[in-house]
C-alpha cells in the first residue's frame, strides 16, 4: 500500500501535472504584477498556501520518484542527484521563508541608534474589553476589502486566543453575513486618502467661527484659507509661519501683540456676518476696522490682504478625509497622502456606527451606540536583537552629471548586552553584516543590510533593507547539486541512462576508430 | 601667416571676454555676407572633411566620449537616424550635422530634421501630415504649440511622466528633441572644456571656460577654437584676406590642432588617445553590420553545398562563418574596452551576444558532426538579429552609457548575465534546427520520415541551453543573494527564466513519458524559445515590471506578438498535416507515438523499443 503510494506520487505523469500547474501558475503571477505589484502577486500566488502546498507536493514527488528507483545503480546518479539538489532548494526555500525575516529601517544621520524594523504585512493592535492589547493580521494592503467582501476583525477576547472569532470571522467573509459579536469591519482600503480641514455653519455648538483667506501677490497662487474657532483652544489663533498671528478674540484690546511682541490681528465676530478686525504692524501703529463677508482689506503686514470667506456665530471645525482620484492631482508630485481604511464598529446585535476613515499610524476610535474600541493600524514592527545606526551616506555621481553612480551607507551595529560595536558599508551589491562572524553567516544568523531607497532631496536620510535567511546555506548547495546533477544526466555516460541522441555519438567514434 | 594668428588671437580674445558662442565670436560686419551668401557657404561648409573632428573628446551622459559618437547620439535623438537625407537630394552624416551645429555652418532651425511620428500630434501642430520629419521652427511656431506645451507641464506636475496619455507623451519626447535642438544651436551642450584636476568633474562649454581657467590658460584652445571656425566657414573672411590665407585655413589641420589644444589644457582628466580612437573606430565602421553581411553569405554558401558546389561551398561557408563570428568578437571587445564592462547591459548588447553565441555553438557543434545543419540555420538567424539590433536604434539603444548602481558589479554581471543570456543562443540554435523537421512535415505531409539525427542535433543544442539556463539562473539567485539578502523572490524576470527552463524540461520528460517523440520534441524546441522570448523581450517590454528594470524599454510589441503568431501558426500547421491532412495522401492514420527509449532515470517506458538510428 505504502509503496503504491510512493509510485503513485513518483510518477512522472504526477511531475509533469504538478510541473504544468506552476508554470502556468507563475506565470499568472508575472501578470498580477505587472498589473497591480509584486505584493499582490506574492499574496495571490507565490505566497499563497496552495502554492506552497504545491511546492512540497512537488518535493515529495520527486522524493518518492527517487526511491523508486532503489537500489540506485550507477546509471542512476544524474538522476538522483539532480533530484536530490531540488528537494534541498526547497526545503531551503521553506526554512528561509518561515524562519527568516525581511524589512525595512529608515535611518538618519545623527538620529542615534535604532532597534525597529518595519516589515510589508500589516497589523491591527485593539485594545479589548479586558484591557490587554491584541494583535491580529491585517492583510488590508495585499487584499483589499470591498463592500460584498468586507474585511472583519472580531473583538471577542475571552480566554485571550480568539479561535471562535476567526471561526466566525471566516465564515462571515465567506458568506458575507453579519457578525453575531462586537466586530470591527472595514469594506475599502485606499492609500490616496487626504485630510481636509473646513469650517461650517453648525447651529447649537456655541461657537464662534471665522473664515478667512490671506493672499499676497508677491507670493502668489490662491492665498492661505484660516479658519478661527472659539473652541477648541488651539483653533482660535493663527500664526503665520512665526511672522505674524491672528487671533479670535472676545473683545478687541489695544496695544496687544501676539506672541514674542510678533504682529497681531484681531478678530471679533459680531454675529451678523461681519467682523470687527484690529491689525497691529511692527511699527506699532494699529488699524482697526469692520469687514462685510466677501470684502478685503490691507494688513500692512508686506502686501499680505485678508478677505472675510464667513463669520458664523455658530460654526463647527470639520475635519474630513477623502479619497482621491489620479485626476485632482493626486500623484507622485503630492507627499501629504494617508493611507487608510473605511469602516465601522459593529456591535453584533444589529446596532452599528456610521463609516468613517481611519488612518495607518494613528490610534483611532470607532464607535457605535455609546460603545467604543481603541485600536490601531500599520505595518508591523519588529526588533532587532541589536542596535544599528547611521554615522554616514554617500551618494557618488557619473561624472558631469547628478546620476547616482552608487550609495554607501556607513553603519555602526552595536550589541547591547556586551556593548561592543561593529562598523560595517552597505554599498550597491556589498550589504553589510551584523553579526559578523563567518560561523553565524553560515548558520544564517546572520543580519544583512542593503540599500533599498534614498532622497535625492535629503542626503542624510538612507533606508535600508534588513533581511535574515537561516535557508540561505541549503538553497546554494541545492543549486550547485542541481547543477552538477544536469550536468552527469547530461554529459557524463556511465552514470546516468542510455539515450536514443547516443547512437549518433557512437557511429561518430566508430567512424573515427576505423579511419 | 603673422596676420592670420593676430586675426585668431583676437577671435579667440573676443570669445573669452565675451564668453560666448559661435555668434559671439564671428565679428558683426561679417554676418550679412554670411546670410546672403548662405546656399553656397553653407553647401561648402558641409563639404568639410569631418575626419579629424571626430577625436574631439566631449563629456555627455556621463562619461567622456569623441565627438563622432556624441554626434551620431544626437542626431539619432532628435530625427531618429545617424544620417540625414533631404527631399533636394542633399545628403548629410552626423558628424556634417553636429559639425556645422558647432561650428556654424547652416541654420538647422528651418530645416527638417526633428522626427515625429505621432499623426494625432502632427494634426494638433497642423504640420505636414505626410512628412516624418520637421523643422524646428515650423514647429514651435505652431498655433497650439504653446498651449500644448503648458497642458503638458501641468499634466507631468500633476501625475508624473509615467502617467501621460500616447498623445502627451509622444508630444513630451517632441519637446525632448526641440531642446536638444535648441541646446545644440545655443551651444551649451558642447562640454568640450575639460575639468581642470577633477577625473569625475563637469566639463563646460566655450562660455563657461572662465570658471576653470585663467585667460591666459585659455589662450591656446580659444586660438585653435578660433582658427577652427575661420577655416569651417572661409566666407566669413573678408574676401581678400581670404584668398590671401587660402593655404592656410586648412579645416583639417585646424581640427588636429584643436585636439592638441584639448589634450594640452588638463592632460590629466583625458581619457587615453588609444580609448578614443578605438572608439572612432568602432563607430565609423560598426562591425556588426559588417557581421551580418558575412553571415547570410555563410549560410548561402553552405545551403549550396546540398545541390552542387559541395567542397569549395564547404570552404566558403565556414570562410564566411569564421570572418562573422571574428567581427562580431571585435566589435565586442571593442566595446567592452570602451565601456569597461560585460557587452550585455541591455537589448542592443544582448541581441548581438546571442547572436554571436549561436554562431559560435553552430561552430563547434558543426566542427563535430559536420552536418551543415547546424551552420545554416544558425546563420541566417544569426543575421536576421542582427539587422533586426541594427535597424531599429530607437528600440534598440546602441549607446554605451553608465550603468545603473545595481549592475555595477562586474564578476556578478559578467557571470549570471553572460551565462543567461548564452543560452538563449542555444535554445535559439535548437529553435533553428527544429524548422527543418516542421517545415519537412509542412512540405510532405503524413508520416514524414525525417533524418532522426536532426532530432540527435536539436537534442545537443537544447542541452546545453538547459545546462547554460539552470547555471544562469542559479548564478542571478546567489547573486541577488549575496547583494541583497534574498535568494529568490519571484521577480517577473527570475520567474519568467524559471518557466522559461521549466517549459524545456517538460518537453524532455515529456519524451521520457512517451507523450512524444522526435517529432513533438521538434514542436517542443520551437514553442519553448517563445518561453525564452518572454524571458529575453516580454519581461521588458511587454510587463516593464519587476527588478530588472534597466532593460525597460518600449517598442517592437507588434513585431514580437507577429512573430510568436507565425511560430506558432507554423507549429499548428505541421502538426495538421502530420495528423490531419495527410489522410488522402498517405492513409497510414496518425503515427503511433512511441517513447524513444530507456529514459534518463532508467524507470520510465521500460517497454520502449531503442528506434534505430542511422545516418541518411
Amino acid at each position: 500500500m505504502m509503496w503504491r503510494l510512493i509510485h503513485l506520487f513518483g510518477s512522472l505523469k504526477m511531475a509533469m501535472g504538478l510541473f504544468l500547474v506552476i508554470i502556468i501558475a507563475s506565470a499568472v503571477g508575472t501578470i498580477y504584477e505587472s498589473r497591480f505589484d509584486a505584493q499582490v502577486a506574492r499574496y495571490y500566488v507565490y505566497e499563497a498556501p496552495w502554492f506552497t502546498l504545491w511546492l512540497v507536493l512537488l518535493c515529495v514527488t520527486l522524493a518518492c520518484a527517487t526511491f523508486t528507483r532503489l537500489p540506485w545503480k550507477k546509471k542512476h546518479t544524474g538522476f538522483v542527484v539532480t533530484h536530490l539538489g531540488i528537494i534541498i532548494l526547497l526545503i531551503g526555500a521553506m526554512i528561509g521563508r518561515h524562519a527568516g525575516v525581511e524589512g525595512s529601517i529608515t535611518l538618519r544621520v545623527g538620529e542615534g541608534p535604532q532597534r525597529h524594523f518595519v516589515t510589508q504585512k500589516m497589523a491591527l493592535n485593539f485594545w479589548g474589553q479586558d484591557g490587554d492589547l491584541y494583535l491580529v493580521d491585517f492583510p488590508v494592503n495585499l487584499k483589499p476589502p470591498s463592500e460584498e467582501r468586507p474585511h472583519m476583525v472580531p473583538l471577542a477576547t475571552e480566554g485571550g486566543l480568539n479561535v471562535a472569532g476567526a471561526f466566525n470571522r471566516a465564515f462571515a467573509s465567506i458568506l458575507g453575513s453579519d457578525p453575531r459579536e462586537p466586530t470591527l469591519v472595514f469594506d475599502r482600503y485606499s492609500d490616496n486618502l487626504v485630510e481636509e480641514i473646513s469650517l461650517v455653519p453648525r447651529p447649537g455648538s456655541g461657537n464662534p467661527g471665522v473664515k478667512l483667506r490671506m493672499s499676497s501677490a508677491m507670493m502668489g497662487g490662491q492665498g492661505v484659507e484660516v479658519y478661527l474657532i472659539d473652541r477648541p483652544a488651539d483653533r482660535s489663533f493663527h500664526n503665520m509661519e512665526g511672522l505674524a498671528q491672528i487671533s479670535l478674540v472676545d473683545r478687541i484690546r489695544e496695544d496687544e501683540s501676539g506672541q514674542g511682541g510678533m504682529p497681531l490681528m484681531q478678530v471679533l465676530p459680531d454675529g451678523e456676518g461681519r467682523i470687527e478686525y484690529a491689525v497691529s504692524s511692527t511699527q506699532g501703529e494699529t488699524r482697526t476696522g469692520f469687514l462685510e463677508t466677501g470684502e478685503s482689506v490691507e494688513t500692512g503686514w508686506a502686501d499680505w490682504t485678508v478677505t472675510l470667506e464667513g463669520a458664523f456665530p455658530e460654526a463647527e471645525y470639520r475635519q474630513e478625509i477623502r479619497e482621491t482620484n489620479g485626476s485632482e492631482g493626486a500623484g507622485p508630485m503630492r507627499d501629504d497622502l494617508l493611507t487608510g481604511v473605511r469602516g465601522w464598529l459593529d456591535l453584533g446585535d444589529g446596532r452599528r456606527g456610521e463609516p468613517r476613515w481611519f488612518i495607518a499610524g494613528d490610534t483611532e476610535t470607532a464607535e457605535a451606540n455609546g460603545e467604543i474600541v481603541r485600536f490601531a493600524f500599520g505595518n508591523r514592527r519588529e526588533r532587532l536583537p541589536f542596535t544599528v545606526e547611521l554615522v554616514n551616506f554617500e551618494v557618488p555621481r557619473d561624472e558631469g552629471t547628478e546620476n547616482p553612480a552608487g550609495f554607501i551607507s556607513t553603519l555602526v551595529f552595536r550589541d547591547p548586552e556586551t556593548g561592543e560595536q561593529v562598523r560595517d558599508t552597505a554599498g550597491m551589491n556589498h550589504p553589510a553584516r551584523y553579526p559578523p562572524e563567518l560561523h553565524r553567516a553560515f548558520t544564517g544568523l546572520t543580519y544583512k543590510f542593503s540599500q533599498a531607497h534614498w532622497e535625492p532631496d535629503d542626503l542624510s536620510l538612507s533606508v535600508v533593507q534588513v533581511l535574515r535567511d537561516p535557508g540561505w546555506s541549503l538553497k546554494w548547495v541545492g543549486s550547485l547539486i542541481i547543477i552538477a546533477g544536469i550536468f552527469i544526466i547530461f554529459y557524463v555516460r556511465p552514470y546516468r541512462s542510455r539515450r536514443p541522441e547516443d547512437a549518433l555519438d557512437d557511429a561518430l567514434r566508430r567512424k573515427t576508430k576505423k579511419t | 601667416m603673422k596676420r592670420i594668428i593676430a586675426l585668431l588671437l583676437m577671435l579667440g580674445g573676443a570669445a573669452l571676454t565675451l564668453g560666448a558662442e559661435v555668434e559671439e565670436v564671428l565679428p558683426e560686419a561679417v554676418e550679412p555676407r554670411e546670410t546672403a551668401a548662405q546656399p553656397e557657404d553653407a553647401a561648402a561648409a558641409l563639404r568639410h572633411d569631418t575626419t579629424n573632428l571626430e577625436g574631439v573628446v566631449i563629456q555627455h551622459g556621463g562619461r567622456k566620449k569623441p565627438l563622432l559618437t556624441f554626434a551620431k547620439e544626437s542626431l539619432l535623438t532628435i530625427s531618429g537616424r545617424t544620417r540625414l537625407s533631404f527631399d533636394d537630394g542633399e545628403r548629410i552624416d552626423a558628424m556634417g550635422f553636429i559639425a556645422s551645429m558647432w561650428l556654424g555652418g547652416r541654420n538647422w532651425m528651418h530645416h527638417p530634421v526633428v522626427s515625429l511620428d505621432h499623426a494625432g500630434v502632427k494634426e494638433a501642430l497642423a504640420l505636414d501630415m505626410e512628412a516624418r520629419r520637421h523643422a524646428y521652427h515650423d514647429i514651435v511656431t505652431a498655433p497650439r504649440f504653446t498651449e500644448l506645451l503648458e497642458e503638458l507641464d501641468a499634466r507631468t506636475d500633476a501625475r508624473g511622466e509615467d502617467e501621460l496619455s500616447d498623445f502627451y507623451d509622444n508630444f513630451s519626447q517632441l519637446v525632448r528633441r526641440l531642446q536638444l535642438v535648441r541646446a545644440l544651436e545655443h551651444g551649451s551642450v558642447f562640454t568640450v572644456v575639460p575639468h581642470p584636476t577633477d577625473d569625475n568633474g563637469r566639463w563646460v562649454s566655450f562660455s563657461e571656460a572662465e570658471r576653470y581657467y585663467s585667460e591666459e590658460e585659455l589662450q591656446p584652445l580659444m586660438r585653435t577654437r578660433g582658427g577652427l571656425i575661420l577655416a569651417y566657414n572661409p566666407g566669413l573672411l573678408p574676401e581678400e584676406l581670404y584668398r590671401e590665407l587660402a593655404g592656410d585655413l586648412d579645416f583639417e589641420v585646424a581640427a588636429l590642432r584643436f585636439k592638441d589644444a584639448q589634450r594640452a589644457i588638463s592632460p590629466g582628466v583625458m581619457p587615453s588617445e588609444t580609448k578614443i580612437k578605438t572608439e572612432v573606430l568602432y563607430e565609423r565602421w560598426n562591425p556588426f553590420r559588417i557581421a551580418y553581411l558575412f553571415s547570410f553569405l555563410s549560410c548561402l554558401a553552405i545551403a549550396f553545398t546540398w545541390t552542387v558546389w559541395r567542397r569549395p561551398g564547404l570552404v566558403i561557408g565556414w570562410g564566411f562563418a569564421a570572418a562573422a563570428i571574428l567581427t562580431l568578437a571585435i566589435g565586442m571587445a571593442a566595446r567592452v574596452y570602451i565601456s569597461g564592462r560585460a557587452p550585455v547591459t541591455n537589448m542592443y548588447e544582448t541581441v548581438i551576444w546571442v547572436a554571436f553565441g549561436l554562431l559560435v555553438f553552430a561552430a563547434i557543434f558543426e566542427f563535430r558532426y559536420r552536418c551543415r545543419y547546424y551552420l545554416v540555420s544558425a546563420a541566417p538567424f544569426a543575421g536576421l538579429l542582427l539587422i533586426l539590433a541594427e535597424s531599429a536604434p530607437v528600440i534598440f539603444d546602441p549607446s554605451i552609457s553608465p550603468l545603473t548602481p545595481v549592475l555595477r558589479d562586474n564578476f556578478w554581471l559578467t557571470t549570471h548575465v553572460l551565462t543567461v543570456t548564452i543560452s538563449y543562443a542555444a535554445f535559439a540554435l535548437a529553435f533553428a534546427l527544429g524548422h527543418f523537421v516542421l517545415g519537412n512535415q509542412i512540405i510532405k505531409g503524413g508520416k514524414v520520415a525525417t533524418n532522426p539525427d536532426l532530432y540527435a542535433y536539436i537534442y545537443r543544442a537544447m542541452q546545453v541551453g538547459i545546462l547554460l539556463l539552470a547555471i544562469g539562473v542559479a548564478l542571478g539567485a546567489v547573486w541577488a543573494n549575496y547583494s541583497w539578502g534574498r535568494f529568490w523572490d519571484w521577480d517577473p524576470k527570475e520567474t519568467w527564466s524559471l518557466i522559461a527552463l521549466l517549459g524545456y524540461l517538460f518537453v524532455l520528460h515529456g519524451r521520457l513519458v512517451g507523450w512524444w517523440s522526435g517529432f513533438g520534441f521538434s514542436v517542443g524546441a520551437v514553442l519553448g524559445f517563445q518561453g525564452i522570448l518572454m524571458c529575453w523581450y516580454g519581461v521588458n517590454f511587454i510587463l516593464g515590471a519587476g527588478l530588472h528594470s534597466y532593460g525597460f524599454g518600449t517598442g517592437g510589441t507588434g513585431y514580437v506578438i507577429g512573430f510568436v503568431v507565425f511560430e506558432i501558426m507554423f507549429v499548428a500547421a505541421a502538426l495538421l498535416r502530420r495528423y490531419v491532412w495527410h489522410a488522402e495522401s498517405g492513409g497510414m492514420g496518425p503515427p503511433k507515438v512511441s517513447p524513444d527509449v530507456g529514459s534518463a532515470d532508467g524507470g520510465e517506458g521500460s517497454q520502449a523499443q531503442v528506434p534505430e538510428v542511422s545516418r541518411v
